[in-house]
């Protein structure tokens, strides 16, 4: 066995200076045809290579029904690498290289004997991969279940060498299908051996919030409800459903989002401090904060939890047709394409701290943050007529986090105005990932499948996890499905519907404007 | 160039230089500084050498740059420019840019150097010495500034007397400063392909009957690479195991042989993990900021062997 195990018993080994090591390995990506593999997987293990983070020894099967020889794959993953890879030149000497080990094998994930056929292919390069695979689930999670049971029925769920299953998002459509997924994942699978993705866990700025909050001794004291007086997460779209309408109006933004990325980023924001920083520890953390947020009682859902649906509206001068004119959308839709929410957690740490989190497609613009709204000063030595006019929109005390698209972190802070009198004004120091670094930051799939393939867990979400943001995202979703809203409530262009306002006015707040 | 250096002038001038960049660029450019870092030289290097460096590791590593050139003998004044470099990174719109101050003096003014130098560090940001020259490394009047920076990378490579130079590193570490050896990280390729090695578990059930390594070094004396990677072997493999040296044209250490009752295992070392770019040992060091608690074993392993 080559992996984590050899490295922490071999005498050889330099923890400080050796780049983690990435054992031999075969990738077996389901549902290669699709969307996802060709915009962020492939992209993403080409890139790995060409910062030569992959294993010596690998091979990458791509699977779906299409049937195409290994070049005709090729050739359609060289257009797509060539087309999404962000921020990276494309290396036509590299991409042969990294082609020669990327093969496709067609068939039906339904079809009990494609596996034996998968089966045999794989072993094929045993030699090369240890026997080592990683089983990547990118197709509709329809066909999870199939092809979990396919893998376990050929044998492919063990060793020689170690096995692996990554389960792309959505983790069910509510409480009941998630726990009956988990259990048919972990009839075959061990937990330890599920890696399910949240690629949000992936993202370079979220990660650096744990930095920011356990490396530094000047933001943790403040971080409680004596100092802090609400949070703000906001994840806005500009984009519409992107001719994705008849999978949206199925799922809507509070499965879409909120269940899974937007509550894991309020997780990592709120989440005590690990022992160590170790995948379990860390998951542990999370899980128990996803556990403190209060479920919403029916008779709070109202006040607490705004929908909203775009309507027509017009963008950079274009006209937008409203979600119900989308193709494929039922014109009577009820799905919510906007949803704000309000959320306290119920521990010491943030007892009576509202988290604000909104998120939504056809806003006015694509960006991603959370900020962290200071108390104001408890006694002003200054005029309010000298603060910038409206406190609400001076802002002052507020600590962001960008996750996208410039990451970094900005604290704004009232200063005064050069000149005479004591006239202040907001004023905003910024940190720029990119300048400070210089460096591209890696994409959240390229952090992620490193990981898996390492054997690293902490930045995926455990079953616990799973099932405790449903506990929150269910009696909402229970009470949505059971009443009927008055759609479209919101332009598109616009930042949401006037509800999702007046959520935050009645405790005396205001959204931001990212 | 300015004939009488004040760092109230050079710091004038660097602000100065940001303005003019500012209205050079419609969209602006970004300014990024994440530490201090010097690059000492001997004027008769190639002044495109330091540069050209500095242009690499900037990317990764952007810093306040000053390149400080040293010429031997007598001399008092000091000269300095400024200057910025700056890319465009992949797929933006807006130029990064660092400061660069260029220094340049005679061994004789290395106080003055130093009180310029004082000066003009960026606050609060690490500050790292990176020193080209043995000559200077080794001289008196140059260590105050060694004693300035948080690291000093220094390079042992190709020294008449590398037992010499690992002596004055030891010496400064004995000291409390951090000084690093690029001859160490030299070795971080070829260290790391045999720990590859050892992680098949039935080479690594060989291992307890290896009796001596045999390191292939380059000819002349056993460079700094060879003493460093004999005393490493034994660090992690036992005092059992008694290093010899063997000398062959090519880089510093091309081959390890592993031997005893029953082994031998040889790996011969490729030219890329041999004989690594002196950018990427300086990217290596520049992004370690703990201490390596296993070099200073190795420094007292490879002084004991020599
Ligand atoms: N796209 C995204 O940006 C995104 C983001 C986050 C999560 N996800 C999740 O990732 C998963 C994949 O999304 P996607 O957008 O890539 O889906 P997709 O575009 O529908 O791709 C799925 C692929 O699976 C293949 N397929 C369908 N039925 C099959 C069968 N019976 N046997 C074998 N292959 C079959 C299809 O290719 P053939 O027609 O050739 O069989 C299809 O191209 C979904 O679970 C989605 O929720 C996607």
């Amino acid at each position: 066995m080559v992996g984590a195990m050899a490295e922490a018993s071999n005498p050889f080994h330099d923890a400080l200076r050796f780049e983690r090591r990435v054992p031999p390995c075969a990738i077996v990506i389901f549902g290669a045809n699709g969307d996802l593999t060709k915009r962020k997987l492939i992209p993403a293990l080409y890139r790995l290579a060409y910062e030569r983070r992959m294993p010596s020894g690998y091979v990458i099967y791509g699977n779906s029904r299409t049937e195409m020889p290994d070049d005709v794959y090729r050739a359609k993953m060289k257009e797509s690498v060539k087309q999404f890879l962000e921020d990276s030149p494309f290396d036509e000497e590299l991409w042969s290289q990294f082609a020669q080990s990327l093969y496709y094998v067609a068939g039906d994930v339904q079809d009990t004997a494609f596996y034996s056929k998968l089966a045999g292919r794989l072993k094929e390069h045993d030699q090369k991969t240890a026997g080592n695979m990683l089983f990547y689930l990118s197709t509709q999670p329809s066909h999870y279940e199939p092809i979990v049971g396919g893998l376990g029925a050929a044998g492919l769920n063990q060793g020689p060498g170690w096995r692996r299953v990554v389960v792309e998002k959505p983790f069910g459509i509510d409480m009941a299908t998630a726990k009956a997924l988990n259990r048919r994942l972990q009839a075959v699978f061990p937990e330890s051996a599920i890696y399910r993705i949240d690629h949000y866990l992936g993202k370079e700025t979220v990660q650096n919030v744990l930095a920011v909050r356990f490396a530094n001794g000047i933001f943790e004291p403040l971080w409680n409800r004596r100092y802090v007086n609400n949070v703000q997460i906001t994840a806005a779209e500009s984009i519409g459903v992107e001719g994705r309408g008849a999978y949206y109006q199925e799922s809507g933004a509070l499965r879409d989002m909120i269940q899974n990325h937007l509550l894991q980023v309020m997780a990592t924001i709120a989440m005590e401090p690990s022992a160590a920083f170790e995948p379990n520890a860390v998951r542990d953390e999370r899980a128990k904060l996803l556990r403190s947020i209060r479920i919403l009682k029916e008779e709070e859902i109202a006040t607490h939890a705004v929908p909203g649906q775009y309507g027509p509206g017009s963008m950079g001068g274009k006209p937008i047709p409203g979600f119900r004119q989308e193709p494929g959308v039922n014109p009577e839709a009820q799905t919510d394409t906007y949803v704000a929410a309000t959320f306290f957690i119920d521990n010491w740490r943030w007892a009576g701290v509202p988290f604000y989190i909104r998120t939504g497609k056809r806003l006015p613009k694509r960006v991603t943050d959370i900020a962290i709204q200071f108390n104001a000063a408890p006694l002003s030595l200054f005029e309010r007529d000298n603060m910038g006019g409206n406190q609400h929109l001076a802002r002052p005390n507020l600590l962001i986090i960008r996750v996208q698209p410039e990451e970094g972190i900005s604290l704004r802070f009232l200063s005064k105005n050069p000149g005479g009198g004591m006239k202040l004004r907001p004023v905003s120091m910024d940190f720029n990932y990119g300048s400070s670094f210089g460096v591209r930051t890696p994409t959240a799939y390229e952090t992620l499948l490193v990981d898996a393939l390492a054997g690293d867990a902490t930045l995926y979400t455990r079953q616990d996890m799973v099932e405790a943001s449903w506990a929150v995202v269910q009696p909402i979703l229970d009470y949505w499905n059971s009443h009927k809203f008055e759609f479209p409530n919101y332009e598109a262009g616009t930042w949401g519907p006037r509800q999702s306002d007046e959520m935050l006015d009645r405790r005396g707040h205001l959204w931001r404007v990212p | 160039m300015s004939a009488a250096v004040s760092p109230e002038g050079i710091l004038k001038e660097l602000s100065q230089l940001w303005v003019s960049l500012g209205k050079e660029d419609d969209a602006g450019v970004l300014r990024a500084c994440a530490m201090t870092l010097i690059m000492a030289a001997d004027e008769s290097e190639d002044s495109a050498i330091a540069g050209e460096m500095l242009a690499e590791l900037i990317h990764e590593h952007p810093s306040r740059a000053i390149v400080l050139r040293v010429r031997s003998g007598e001399g008092a004044a000091l000269e300095s420019r400024v200057l910025a470099q700056c890319w465009m990174p992949f797929g933006k719109r807006q130029q990064i840019c660092c400061e660069q101050v260029e220094i340049t003096s005679s061994e004789t003014s290395l106080a003055e150097v130093r009180r310029v130098l004082m000066a003009l560090l960026a606050p609060d940001l690490p500050v790292l010495l990176v020193c080209r020259s043995l000559r200077l490394f080794l001289l008196e009047a140059f260590r105050p500034l060694i004693a300035a920076a948080g690291k000093v990378i220094a390079d042992s490579r190709g020294a008449a007397d590398p037992v010499m130079v690992l002596a004055a590193i030891a010496s400064h570490r004995g000291e409390g400063r951090n000084v690093q050896d690029l001859a160490w990280t030299r070795l971080t390729g070829i260290r790391q392909e045999i720990a590859a090695h050892f992680d098949r578990p039935e080479e690594a059930a060989r291992l307890s009957s290896v009796r001596r390594v045999e390191i292939t070094h380059a000819t002349g004396p056993v460079p700094a690479e060879a003493l460093y990677l004999a005393a490493w072997l034994r660090h992690a493999a036992g005092p059992q195991v008694v290093p010899s040296f063997a000398a062959a044209e090519g880089p510093p250490v091309s081959q390890v042989a592993f031997l005893g009752d029953g082994v031998e295992i040889r790996i011969p070392f490729a030219a890329a993990i041999a004989a690594p770019r002196d950018c990427e040992l300086l990217h290596e060091e520049l992004g370690l900021a703990a201490p390596d608690s296993i070099y200073d074993r190795v420094l007292a392993g490879a002084l004991s062997l020599a």
